[in-house]
């Protein structure tokens, strides 16, 4: 049911060892500065949402019925969904709202979630991933057995059913525990496996035979050391984020209106595919080209920090 | 053998008891009240009343958990008197739109998804693994960058995107394919063929992109290992040292991932399937997502579930037949 | 705005002259289309559908569009008439010989059944298996169905139907081709009630109670052949069914094919397209709002569009108990903010029906032309709504509540209605309900919220079942109510009593009329638009046309294909 799992699937390429992908060639060095220059922007852009719409004078939830045509069933006047110099990506069918400042505001929801439950997800792993591998014994049991089964759960269709069920209130806030909830497990694995190797390196028995006691060792020999394979697992579970939060959103159980993000706009315009194309693929690319960045930039991280992955 | 499998079988039916009870959960105390969800628009007290009653809503949570295990593995019989339903094993309930039995609904509906899934899946492996293989055998050429250039792009592709644009582009510019509904094999395999080719590719892009990068990986560390290197110094001709000594051992990982996708596309796939308006368990889920119809929503959960922790333990069975430290380590 | 709707179903007659034209080889008009095109028999006939058919049981079968295809597989005492336009709004009589002949002051009822009635396994109709059908409604394991028998049947209240009360005594079976109801009142209108689903017989050994829902015995011309909830129900036909007895239906095709629950856009594009099958096929809901460009702009396709009037208005109800809502001057200002333009939109412009200005929609008898909170071009008086809202003292704007369904249509309105209400200073969060329980929400006294998008249609012709139900006082429950605004007038409620007992019809339709504008200057809903269905009809059907009784979809009985 996980239908298409955008989310589990470049983790679980990660933890089965995926090998790097020669990615150290000049043209991965300039696609790995392209998307880090791209997610700048993006960025940037989301967070200036309201300072750029007041530049181009409109609002994302603004009805301007004069751009469309009331007989042919609200589609935007003048072809090419409507893109003029009031309106510079076109207008929203059906309601005239103008598709430039929603397409931005959505960008704030989306990347706000999906930066949020990727940092609630890594916090939680890196946490729980540190305590079961540097202590072991029942703790490691109890977690162990709850990242299993948290990993063989389908969980896309939980978390379906489970915001569905969920009361309206912030639907926000409500995307990113869950989404956050479903993905610790993944980085949990890896620094627990780290963290568990790490204990045992000479370094950590040295430090440890010098009378250092846990805490210091924990967090003067062990945490510093995760500090890469985290940051590898961070920068994939992000683009897994946009796409699992688009995807819910595009179903129906996401953020509600009249809050955009980039699956709630895309799951509006599925009916208008045909009349207004470019309604689904102006959203549509932009979300794609997101999660491809973010996936190069995580890549071009694991190369530069996988000691074994890398330069093959 | 028996011994391992039993205890497979086991962790697995805790599995999915753990996540019945935690679906079960949820839809029983969230806020909406599933009484009126089944009460409809003529909705009057001695209704909700009456519904309560049938649907022991009154009783408390655990006793109400019981019945429905026990309807899970035994049926049961929903009201009391002249008018009571059975509800034959595998009782999952009844959809509160149209009271229809949950279980046969998702019968009805299977044999959409079996469709799309397999296909896909065919499509995918073939594509996905040929492309992986070939990427490391020629690592650094020029092949192997544009591959796993495509691949990268394919794994960052949304379904919905894909779908929406194959439509727009082939169905109506070109007018290639016709709009996809739903047709048997048995009854028509060209209307089949031709409905269907549309959600394979679209998912079969995602996933090709997952296997190519995934054999590719696995691919290259076989072929740096010891024995690879010495079947090499033996003088053994270059295909069969590929396909005999590297390939096999690369290919575990590969089957392991694809014992677990292919599980969860069975339960059927929810955006493909909702955007190609194609009739199958995914559809269902959405539909009864939309119309709030908790029986369905908790059925499709469980029987989706069902298939991925199925597909896990078919996938650990291969390996313990196929390597016995497996059984004996674990 | 009267002229207007003329207009448009004059349209609607051309448009199947048109395709007579094409077809027929010079058939003219509308009506002598279907009747020169009646000749031909069989075929498989596609109904491509979006929705369900919720329940076919007859007992249980309230929503309009089930009604409009159970037709095809049950028949009842009288029905509606088979005709385009207002002609459709006529009763007629079906398994009866007339519409009903009524004594003791229209609170007896009796109906005589014709010969020769037949199921399809071949045994005869008889008045008592009418009489059980009727019962069955009062069976609370089947509810859903229209309230009417449980509230006009004499010892109707008490009575908890056929499964565990025996016979109900108000209704008797003297012979087994008459059948007489006794009313606990007069109701003038009883032989029009008689066209509801509930009224169709049900053989009491083939009822299987709940289970009847999934295969109802037919007395019509088809029978089901296979019911996939959610997915298709195939009908074919039901060789026991004498034509000589039924006047109303044509039963052309051999086989009609109803796909359900498919995906809107997908119906419109395969429409449209007319490939193989589905030349064959017609759409059983509108045309969406996306689709609505590629057909105007086509010639070809603008005559392939079926569009049909119907009694249904969509208004926004504000619930006049809730806080700033009870002010008059309130709900007065949200009359005028309201862009009812741009609620339209959403649905697809002028297509789907016009901008409504009245509760009775101009379809019902009674309607009488009004316009109290005007507006150019019904995009709404902000200056208006902003001065009456200072004149209510709350200049400042307030907090609203609107209930609105979760389905892409309902979040675009409620969308439409809170950018027309942020103008005036009128704040409205949106409170989305689920599709399947949005009516047993709002309907819920204590879950509904300040305003409700709504709409009503009336459950046969005329303004009786309108605003009775919708506006009167006394009405209000606490689960399953249908006054949704909650409006209480005692001066209204008592007029509701002396048209109920007007003797004549057209008294009663103008009285309501008359009662719709004083209504109307209280403001308790806000009219918006008058549906209209437009519905894609595919080249080798004949015989189409939009029904006023099934909110103007196809009527399914006329429809036939070409040899």
């Amino acid at each position: 049911m996980r239908a298409p799992s955008t989310r589990a699937a470049p983790l679980r390429a990660l933890l089965l060892r995926t090998r790097s992908v020669g990615t150290r060639s000049v043209l991965a060095n300039r696609a790995t500065t392209v998307s880090l220059v791209a997610i700048l922007v993006l960025l940037v852009a989301a967070l200036a949402a309201p300072v750029l719409t007041a530049l181009a004078g409109t609002s994302p939830t603004a009805f301007d019925t004069g751009a469309l045509d009331a007989n042919l069933g609200g589609l935007p006047r003048g072809g090419f969904g409507g893109i003029s110099s009031a309106h510079w990506l076109g207008v929203e069918p059906g309601s005239g709202r103008d598709l430039f400042a929603r397409i931005l505001y959505g960008t704030r929801v989306s990347l706000l979630i999906a930066l949020a439950a990727t940092a609630v997800s890594v916090v939680l792993g890196t946490v729980l991933g540190l305590v079961a591998g540097f202590f072991g014994g029942w703790a490691d049991a109890v977690i162990g057995r709850v990242m299993d089964l948290l990993m063989s759960f389908p969980s896309l269709i939980f978390m379906i059913a489970l915001m569905s069920v969920a009361p309206a209130a912030n639907r926000e806030l409500l995307l990113v525990a869950v989404l956050g909830f479903f993905g610790w497990p993944y980085a949990g694995r890896i620094v627990r496996g780290q963290a568990m190797s790490l204990s045992r390196r000479e370094f950590v028995e040295a430090a440890r035979a010098l009378g250092a006691n846990r805490r210091t060792l924990l967090f003067g020999e062990v945490l510093p050391n995760l500090a890469g394979p985290v940051l590898v697992v961070a920068t994939l579970s992000i683009p897994a984020c946009v796409a699992t939060e688009a995807g819910l959103s595009f179903l129906g159980v996401g953020v509600r209106p009249p809050t955009p993000s980039w699956g709630q706009l895309i799951a509006q315009a599925v009916p208008w595919y045909a009349a207004d194309p470019l309604y689904f693929l102006l959203p549509g690319a932009l979300l794609f080209g997101t999660v491809l960045a973010f996936n190069v930039l995580g890549d071009a991280v694991r190369d530069a920090l996988d000691p074994r992955g890398g330069g093959r | 053998m028996i011994w391992y499998t039993l205890r497979r079988l086991g962790v697995a039916a805790l599995l999915l008891l753990v996540i019945c009870a935690l679906t079960f959960v949820i839809f029983y105390v969230m806020p909406d009240d599933p009484a009126q969800q089944a009460c409809g628009k003529a909705c009057g007290p001695e209704r909700i009343a009456q519904i309560r009653d049938t649907l022991g809503l009154d009783r408390p949570l655990y006793h109400q958990f019981g019945s429905y295990l026990v309807g899970v593995f035994a049926g049961r019989t929903y009201g009391t008197g002249a008018l009571s339903v059975h509800c034959g094993f595998p009782c999952l309930g009844f959809s509160f739109q149209t009271n229809e039995p949950v279980w046969r609904l998702l019968v009805t509906r299977l044999p959409v998804s079996v469709s799309i899934a397999i296909g896909a899946a065919v499509l995918w492996l073939v594509v996905g693994v040929t492309a992986g293989v070939i990427s490391a055998l020629r690592r650094g050429s020029l092949w192997d960058r544009a591959a796993m250039a495509a691949a990268l792009g394919g794994i960052s592709l949304p379904i919905y995107l894909t779908a929406l644009l194959f439509q727009y582009v082939l169905v109506i510019k070109l007018g290639w394919l016709p709009h996809p509904h739903a047709v048997s094999l048995f009854v028509d395999p060209l209307a089949w063929v031709q409905s269907m080719i549309m959600p394979w590719t679209t998912l079969a892009l995602l996933y090709a992109g997952l296997y190519a990068r995934l054999a590719r990986g696995e691919m290259v560390e076989s072929l740096g290992r010891d024995f690879v290197r010495t079947a090499r110094a033996k003088g053994l001709p270059e295909r069969t040292v590929v396909l005999r000594h590297a390939l096999r051992p690369a290919m575990t990982p590969v089957v392991t991932v694809f014992g677990m996708d292919l599980g969860a596309l069975l339960g059927g796939a929810l955006i493909t399937e909702s955007v190609y308006g194609l009739p199958g368990v995914g559809k269902l889920a959405s539909d009864a997502i939309n119309s709030a119809d908790q029986p369905v929503i908790l059925g499709v959960t469980l029987f989706a579930a069902g298939f991925i922790v199925l597909a896990n333990v078919a996938v650990d069975l291969v390996y313990a037949l196929l390597d016995p430290r497996v059984r004996h380590a674990t | 705005m009267a002229s207007r709707t003329r207009t448009a179903s004059l349209g609607a007659s051309l448009i199947l002259g048109l395709i007579a034209v094409a077809g027929c080889g010079g058939a003219h008009g509308g009506a002598a289309d279907s009747q020169a095109a009646g000749t031909h028999r069989g075929g498989t006939l596609h109904v491509l559908s979006t929705i369900d058919l919720e329940h076919l049981d007859p007992a249980r079968a309230y929503v309009t569009s089930t009604q409009d295809v159970v037709r095809l597989v049950y028949r009842t005492l009288t029905t509606y008439a088979a005709a385009p336009g207002r002609a459709g709004s006529s009763i007629v009589p079906d398994l009866a010989t007339d519409t009903g002949t009524p004594s003791d002051g229209a609170k007896t009822w009796t109906f005589h059944l014709k010969e020769g009635l037949k199921y399809e396994d071949g045994r005869a109709i008889t008045a008592a298996d009418i009489r059980y059908g009727v019962e069955r409604t009062f069976a609370p394991e089947l509810p859903e169905g229209p309230p009417y028998a449980r509230t006009w049947l004499a010892g109707g209240a008490s009575y908890q139907g056929p499964y565990k009360g025996g016979d109900l005594a108000a209704i008797a079976t003297p012979d087994d081709r008459t059948i007489v109801f006794t009313l606990n009142r007069p109701v003038a209108d009883f032989g029009s009630a008689a066209a509801l689903p509930m009224f169709a017989p049900v053989p009491k050994d083939k009822d299987t109670g709940v289970g009847y829902d999934s295969r109802p015995f037919s007395s019509g011309p088809y029978k089901i052949d296979t019911f996939e909830p959610k997915k298709q129900l195939t009908l074919v036909r039901n060789e026991s069914w004498d034509q000589k007895t039924d006047d109303v239906r044509k039963a052309l095709p051999d086989r009609i094919e109803i796909d359900l629950n498919l995906d809107g856009s997908v119906v419109d594009q395969r429409m449209i397209a007319a490939q193989g099958e589905d030349a064959n096929a017609v759409a059983f809901e509108p045309i969406g709002p996306a689709s609505v460009a590629q057909v105007q702009t086509d010639p070809t396709l603008r005559a392939r569009l079926i569009t049909g009037e119907s009694e249904n208005t969509r208004f926004l109800s504000l619930n006049t108990r809730r806080g700033q809502l009870g002010n008059v001057k309130v709900r007065q200002a949200i009359a005028y903010a309201i862009d009812k333009d741009a609620l339209r939109l959403t649905r697809g412009g002028p297509i789907a029906g016009d901008l409504a200005t009245t509760i009775l929609p101009p379809s019902v008898a009674g309607h009488v032309d009004g316009d109290p909170y005007p507006s150019k071009d019904g995009k709404g008086d902000p200056d208006k709504a902003r001065q009456l809202l200072a004149e209510a003292g709350v200049a400042g704007g307030i907090d609203l509540t609107l209930d609105a369904p979760a389905t892409n249509g309902g979040k675009a309105q409620a969308e439409a209605i809170q950018s027309s209400l942020a103008k005036v200073g009128i704040r409205v969060a949106v409170n989305e309900v689920s599709g399947s329980s949005y009516w047993s929400t709002v309907g819920n006294t204590a879950q509904e919220h300040d305003m409700v998008i709504d709409g009503w249609t009336p459950d046969w012709p005329g303004a009786s079942t309108y605003l009775p139900i919708v506006l009167d006082g006394r009405a209000i429950t606490k689960q399953g109510n249908n006054n949704r605004a909650q409006y209480d007038s005692s001066a209204v409620n008592s007029r509701f009593d002396q048209i109920a007992a007007l003797p004549d019809a057209n008294a009663a339709n103008a009285a309501y009329g008359q009662l719709d504008g004083q209504i109307m200057a209280d403001a308790p809903v806000v009219p918006f638009l008058w549906d209209k269905a437009a519905i894609l009809v595919g080249p080798n059907v004949v015989g189409a046309y939009g029904h006023v009784g099934y909110v103007g979809r196809l009527d399914l009985v006329s429809l036939g294909l070409r040899g």
